[in-house]
């Protein structure tokens, strides 16, 4: 069992203020206020609809299974009817193997992407085919009793709840085989949804004809007519459980969207494109994903209920005043005082490789400053707006390059040479009087750089060499605690390191593989976005342990610069392919402070 | 066929051009010539593009403008050394293809 000792490295501390910058789950005793307080991630109060990456091939009377982490989509029809399964994780969908029969206008159940169950529908004609999904391949199980369409379903693969459609009866599936149970109050066809845990727990709302409100609650052996949803729906899409459900879009096409609470539906944010003939599935009405119908069969749209963790976003900032690619940045600043300097600049048409210019952030708008007295590309910067290091990159000719300029606040001096390791494209960590570079194209060799160099206020040592040779990686951290993510070998590579102080350790690899990205934030706590194949939009979370993709910069691009913190980054310049001065502000949401009553 | 995306040209004024909350609900995505991409159908897509006066402009278009920018970058790529078009860490620009 984990303990706080175990999770936070200490036991909980008395203090007599708050301390001033608590991590997220810490607790403390306020010795002067005599409380227990807590550091807690901002809520959100109400629901809302977010666009998700789009389905690969867009559908409507399609079915679905899972969760907004684990989804499944399958069947529908483009027209033709499609056997099509394409499975989520978050992010991006992938097809995976086809149902056996092409069908639309059928029912699906099932808790993740791993495990559903797809039933009845329309083939060519009503059809009482039922398939079981592995993770892999569907296969053939025992058929309903009776072929109908427009039914509904909800529960897992392994215990099924189907009914209504073009007959009236409801049909229990316990793995093996189905039982008919009681009918419906009210027979009805293409429901506005369905949600439930199990064989022994549903409900049914919607649906038509005519296109009716009524609700009903099935407890295991009958259904109850419970409170109506407040807008008659049909051809919508519903998941959730019997005691949370959400009910979401409308034909003609129609974002409305409510909650079910056990008790009562309550309106709620509205989907962002209205549409009908559309599927969704979650565990409950906290989240889960909406796909696919019309006019948008491709569009997918993630719930996110009340109070759920707000997630981190990008905003678009006031640009560099210079547009460019390949430039430096003392990536341990902040988003109020970040250094900008070199880079490749358009040049009126020729690019100028030898930038100079250097820039500093106030927060909201960036102010020339003194410029290098060496102007360079590809490259790197540690420090802060007021101290930061230039550290090598390209002057004069394709090649290796070893001057280091540092930065005071007003001027850059020229400092120790980097060593007979420097190169391009390197990444660096740390501050003027402690930080390493490492990695980055090698000129003498030619090739991929595995060598890193630690600074120490005066001049460069080499120190171990990372397992992985690349160049355009990303990095950032302390001159003891840092990291490399992704970068060039021969090809694109998802590898990342970890650094201690002494030596590299290889850590689980990025989602994505890429090069040219830019990074932000420390060792356990570190955002990579941007960079190649593909000017990429795509940003990743590494948390200490694993690798998350968050939102997407607004505007993708490769070789740019980033400073900052996980929590509050800036991300700057780069090329899409014309160089650009574009910014943005990375925010996750805001942490608060709650006291635990004791009483 | 309907279409995911739609398309506008609109001039990036910084800080207030994309806010916290669009950036959360719809996923935008920009390209060279001021051309951004929006969910289409989308209420929040919609209203975003009427915010920042976008102009709305057709795949076909906007796909336009892109290759004019990358066939200009290509060309200040081309015009450059044989010794700068050798170095491994200067790749001619790609092509870009829009989505429907």
């Amino acid at each position: 069992m984990a303990t706080y000792l175990g999770t936070h490295g200490s036991r909980i501390q008395n203090y007599t203020t708050d301390p001033d910058n608590p991590n997220t789950g810490e607790v403390w005793y306020n010795d002067t206020a005599n409380t227990l307080k807590f550091q807690y991630l901002n809520t959100n109060a109400t629901g809302s609809w977010s666009t998700g990456n789009s389905l690969g091939t867009g559908r409507k009377a399609l079915a679905s299974a899972g969760t907004q982490t684990s989804g499944l989509v399958f069947g529908g029809t483009t027209p033709p009817n499609s056997a099509l399964t394409e499975s989520f994780n978050g992010t991006s969908w992938t097809e995976k193997g086809d149902l056996n029969l092409a069908r639309r206008a059928f029912g699906g159940s099932g808790i993740s992407n791993t495990s559903a169950l797809a039933f009845g529908g329309v083939h060519t004609s009503n059809t009482a085919d039922n398939e079981a999904w592995n993770g892999t391949s569907w296969t053939e199980v025992t058929d309903m009793p009776v072929a109908r369409q427009g039914l509904s379903g909800s529960g897992t693969k392994a215990s099924t709840l189907a009914f209504g459609g073009s007959t009236a009866s409801t049909d229990s599936w316990n793995e093996s085989s189905w039982t008919e149970v009681s009918d419906l109050n009210t027979n009805r066809g293409y429901f506005s949804g369905a949600a439930g845990a199990s064989n022994t727990s549903a409900l049914a709302f919607g649906g038509t004809p005519p296109t009716t409100t009524k609700t009903e609650l099935y407890n295991g052996s009958s259904w109850t007519e419970v409170n109506a949803l407040n807008t008659a729906r049909t051809l919508a899409g519903g998941f959730g459980i019997a005691t949370s459900a959400l009910a979401f879009g409308n034909e003609p096409a129609a974002a409305i969207t409510e909650l079910w609470n056990g008790t009562s539906w309550s309106e709620q944010s509205d989907l962002s494109t209205g549409r009908y003939e559309l599927t969704g599935n979650g565990s409950s009405a906290s989240a889960g994903f909406a796909a696919g119908g019309n006019p948008t069969p491709a569009g997918v749209e993630l719930w996110n209920g009340a109070g759920t963790v707000q997630v981190g976003a990008w905003t678009t900032a006031n640009e560099l005043n210079t547009a460019r690619s390949n430039l430096g940045s003392s990536n341990a600043g902040t988003q109020s005082s970040t250094l900008a300097f070199g880079g490749i600049a358009p040049g009126g048409g020729t690019p100028t490789y030898e930038g100079n210019q250097t820039e500093l952030y106030n927060g909201t708008t960036w102010t020339n400053k003194n410029n290098l007295n060496v102007g360079r590309s590809y490259m790197a910067g540690v420090g802060t707006g007021t101290a930061a290091l230039a550290i090598g990159g390209y002057f004069g000719s394709p090649g290796n390059a070893t001057n280091v300029e540092q930065w005071n606040g007003t001027s850059w001096t020229a400092v120790a040479a980097v060593g007979v390791n420097s190169k391009q494209s390197t990444a660096a960590a740390g501050t003027t009087s402690a930080a390493i570079a490492y990695g980055g194209f090698d000129y003498g060799i030619p090739g991929p750089s595995d060598k890193t160099e630690a600074w120490n206020g005066s001049g460069w040592t080499a120190v171990n060499d990372l397992n992985t040779a690349r160049y355009y990686l990303s990095g950032n951290g302390t001159r003891t605690a840092a990291l490399a993510a992704g970068g060039e070998t021969t090809t694109y590579t998802a590898v990342s390191e970890e650094w201690n102080g002494t030596s590299w350790t290889n850590i689980t690899s990025m989602n994505q593989a890429r090069n040219a990205g830019s990074a932000f934030g420390v060792y356990d706590s570190f955002v990579n976005a941007g960079g190649n194949p593909g000017f990429s939009t795509n940003a990743e979370l590494w948390n200490g342990s694993s690798w998350s993709e968050q939102n997407n910069l607004n505007s993708g691009r490769a070789t740019s610069a980033a400073s900052g913190s996980s929590t509050a980054g800036l991300y700057f310049g780069g090329q899409q392919p014309a160089k650009v001065g574009l910014t943005e502000e990375w925010n996750t949401p805001s942490t608060s402070v709650k006291t635990i009553s004791t009483d | 066929m309907a279409k995911t995306y739609q398309y506008c040209v609109a001039e990036n004024w910084g800080k207030g051009f994309i806010d916290h909350v669009e950036s959360q609900r719809i996923t935008f995505a920009s390209f060279p010539g001021n051309v951004w991409q929006v969910p289409a159908y989308n209420k929040h897509g919609n209203l975003w593009i009427a915010k920042v006066a976008g102009a709305l402009k057709t795949k076909d278009e906007a796909q336009a403008i892109v290759n004019a920018e990358v066939q200009a970058a290509q060309a200040t790529w081309d015009a450059q050394t044989d010794e700068e078009k050798n170095d491994p860490m200067n790749k001619r620009p790609a092509d870009i293809t829009l989505e429907e």
